[in-house]
């Protein structure tokens, strides 16, 4: 069950220039929220109509945590929330990542904002585990993900840290076989991480970003092409409600 | 005093006169999740077509100021998925279903309405704001001749009460009402979204890919009001109010002018309990007022 309600800014702090941790104190979304899921936040000012979807990057028994760039009018108004503030909230929506069977050789890719909504999802997983991270410039959030004693990889563009290229090259080096891969992060590198899995055969879930009015799968507002096995031609699925998280091979990336 | 919200349009009497806004509701199964559906007076669902209809490219959502434009592109599974799924799920409510229908050709919307006439629903709302594309695209809903031809043509095949939705695109509002009143509308919904555009000027190009949009939200709503009100001094079909409506105030303003009912749109994105919430904010009104039925200040306006 989705809850819509006031909920509290326990802590919120800028982890890197521009990007920002915010964690707010909601038991009822907090109870039956699941990795990869998303909520929806409401910009203080009024006038801004639509919430904001923002993934889940963690999950506590009362209190749900989301890492947002400040991109616009709605984030930078998110930005000067202080402690013990009020915003307005909905969730958990949307799907979340299906968990694989135990013993599955799990690959988590993430690449930028793409990385904190897989955080939830890593802990869940104790072994079996590589991860990979790609940055641009700095990295932000990989101790949160070495702390879990998982096997992690770090590429960044720049070279500035890890190794110099992107997380598809981390992909290449991969000594064991991937059983089954996770991935959040810009479109193009979705894409490109979806054909790799192809030509593998690996199974991977990818979590998608669109444009949301009602956030609940009502308005057909956000749509993404997707084409499931067996059906003559795609058809537009709501990210909200049939997603954020789709399988990527059933994904028409291209127009 | 017992403040007594019922109100009857063309010979449907609803519960209370607030229903959902076409297309920012589905069918009602999405909302029914947060809001008890036996509350509303009617459902009006998202836009029916004869086929399934694939809908616009995305992006199809730009947010402005007090406002919201979309190009959804009325994407729909057809006629027979709609009969065959929603209506058994309406029906397990006690609510009026008002079935929205949209077609490219004057054939098409003959057909989706033909397709409803043997069906279990209260009321047909015909949405002329389609283009129509033997015209090379242009609305059936700006040309009052259109508009006439069009609601005649559907009437035959129409067993429910009809209700026209107009345009707000055109120069005279009550020119396009009375044309639908003497193509056979029963009632009039009003109004449709404006058109409208935003661009990304980092990008340089518009947000949405259709460019153009419906502009919807409380930006629209003094427009909105004033068609309203202007429709309701010069046709004697009931009216259903639209466009911005958020709050119980906004809606009585409606009802003010001279509205029967009012639909509940786009606020229903910002606050999923919107419609409940403005039914309970009208009954508080009439209470404080000690105003027992609604007829007391119905186009109290004049
Ligand atoms: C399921 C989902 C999960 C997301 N998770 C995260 C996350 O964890 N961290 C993060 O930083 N960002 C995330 N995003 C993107 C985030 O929603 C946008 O960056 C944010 O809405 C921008 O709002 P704004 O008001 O600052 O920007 P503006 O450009 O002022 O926003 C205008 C409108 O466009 C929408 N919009 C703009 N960019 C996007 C976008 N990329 N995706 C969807 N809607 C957009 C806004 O919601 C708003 O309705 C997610 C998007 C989706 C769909
Ligand atoms: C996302 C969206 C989809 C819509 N789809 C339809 C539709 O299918 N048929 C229709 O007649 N009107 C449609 N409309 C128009 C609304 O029903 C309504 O007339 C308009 O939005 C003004 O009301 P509002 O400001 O309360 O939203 C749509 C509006 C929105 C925002
Ligand atoms: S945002 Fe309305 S259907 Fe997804």
């Amino acid at each position: 069950m989705s809850t819509y309600c006031t909920a509290a800014v326990i802590n919120h702090e800028e982890i890197i220039p521009g990007v920002w941790k915010i964690e707010l104190s909601a038991p009822e979304i907090a109870k039956t929220a699941r990795p990869g899921q998303f909520i929806q936040l409401y910009p203080p000012d009024e006038r801004n109509l639509l919430a904001r979807p923002l993934s889940l990057s963690s999950i506590s028994k009362e209190s749900v945590t989301v890492v947002y760039r400040v991109v616009g009018q709605g984030t930078k108004q998110f930005s000067c929330l202080q402690v013990d503030d009020m915003v307005r909230v909905m969730g958990p929506l949307g799907n979340g990542f299906t968990l694989p069977d135990a013993g599955t050789q799990n690959v988590i890719v993430g690449g930028g904002l793409g990385i904190p909504p897989l955080l939830e999802l890593a802990k869940r997983f104790h072994e079996n585990t590589v991860v990979l991270l790609g940055y641009r410039d700095d990295p932000f959030m990989a101790e949160d993900f070495q702390r879990l004693g998982l096997e992690v990889h770090i590429a960044s563009q720049s070279g500035n840290y890890g190794f110099h290229g992107t997380v598809l090259d981390l992909l290449e080096n991969l000594t064991l076989p991937a059983g089954m891969i996770f991935a959040c992060g810009p479109r193009q590198m979705l894409q490109s991480v979806s054909m790799w899995a192809k030509g593998h055969n690996v199974p991977i879930q990818v979590s998608l970003e669109e444009r949301m009015a009602c956030g609940l799968g009502a308005c057909l507002g956000c749509g993404v092409k997707i084409q499931k096995p067996g059906e003559q031609d795609w058809r537009y699925l709501r990210v909200c409600k049939d997603g954020p998280v789709f399988s990527g091979e059933e994904v028409v990336w291209n127009g | 005093m017992d403040s007594r919200m019922e109100i009857a349009i063309a010979g449907v009497t609803w519960k209370n006169p607030v229903t959902t806004a076409s297309g920012t509701f589905g069918s009602g199964r999405e909302y029914g999740e947060w809001i008890d559906l036996n509350r509303l007076g009617a459902i009006t669902v998202k836009g029916v077509s004869e086929e399934a209809w694939k809908g616009n490219p995305v992006p199809r959502l730009a947010e402005t100021q007090s406002g919201l434009l979309n190009s959804i592109g009325l994407q729909n599974a057809g006629a027979k998925h709609f009969i065959e799924n929603d209506i058994p799920f309406l029906r397990q409510y006690d609510t009026k279903i008002i079935v929205n229908i949209c077609g490219h050709t004057l054939s098409q919307y003959c057909a989706v309405a033909e397709r409803f006439a043997g069906c279990d629903i209260d009321m047909l709302e015909l949405n002329i704001s389609c283009p129509n594309v033997e015209e090379g695209g242009l609305s059936f809903g700006t040309d009052p001749h259109v508009v006439e031809r069009v609601v005649k043509a559907v009437r035959h095949y129409v067993k429910q009460p009809l209700i026209v939705k107009l345009s707000p695109e055109v120069t005279d509002i009550t020119e396009v009402a009375r044309a639908a009143v003497s193509g056979g509308a029963d009632a009039l919904s009003l109004i449709n979204t404006l058109r409208g555009m935003k661009i990304d000027i980092h990008k340089r190009r518009p947000i949405l890919a259709s460019k153009i949009g419906g502009y919807s939200g409380p930006g629209i709503m003094p427009v909105a009001l004033r068609m309203v009100y202007e429709v309701c001094h010069s046709v004697d079909v009931p009216v259903i109010g639209m466009g911005g409506i958020s709050t119980f105030e906004d809606a009585l303003q409606f009802i003010m002018a001279g509205a029967q009912a009012v639909a509940v749109g786009t606020a229903n994105f910002h606050n999923p309990y919107a419609t409940v919430e403005i039914i309970d904010g009208i009954r508080k009104y009439m209470k404080e007022n000690r105003i027992s039925s609604l007829e007391e200040i119905r186009g109290c306006i004049d």
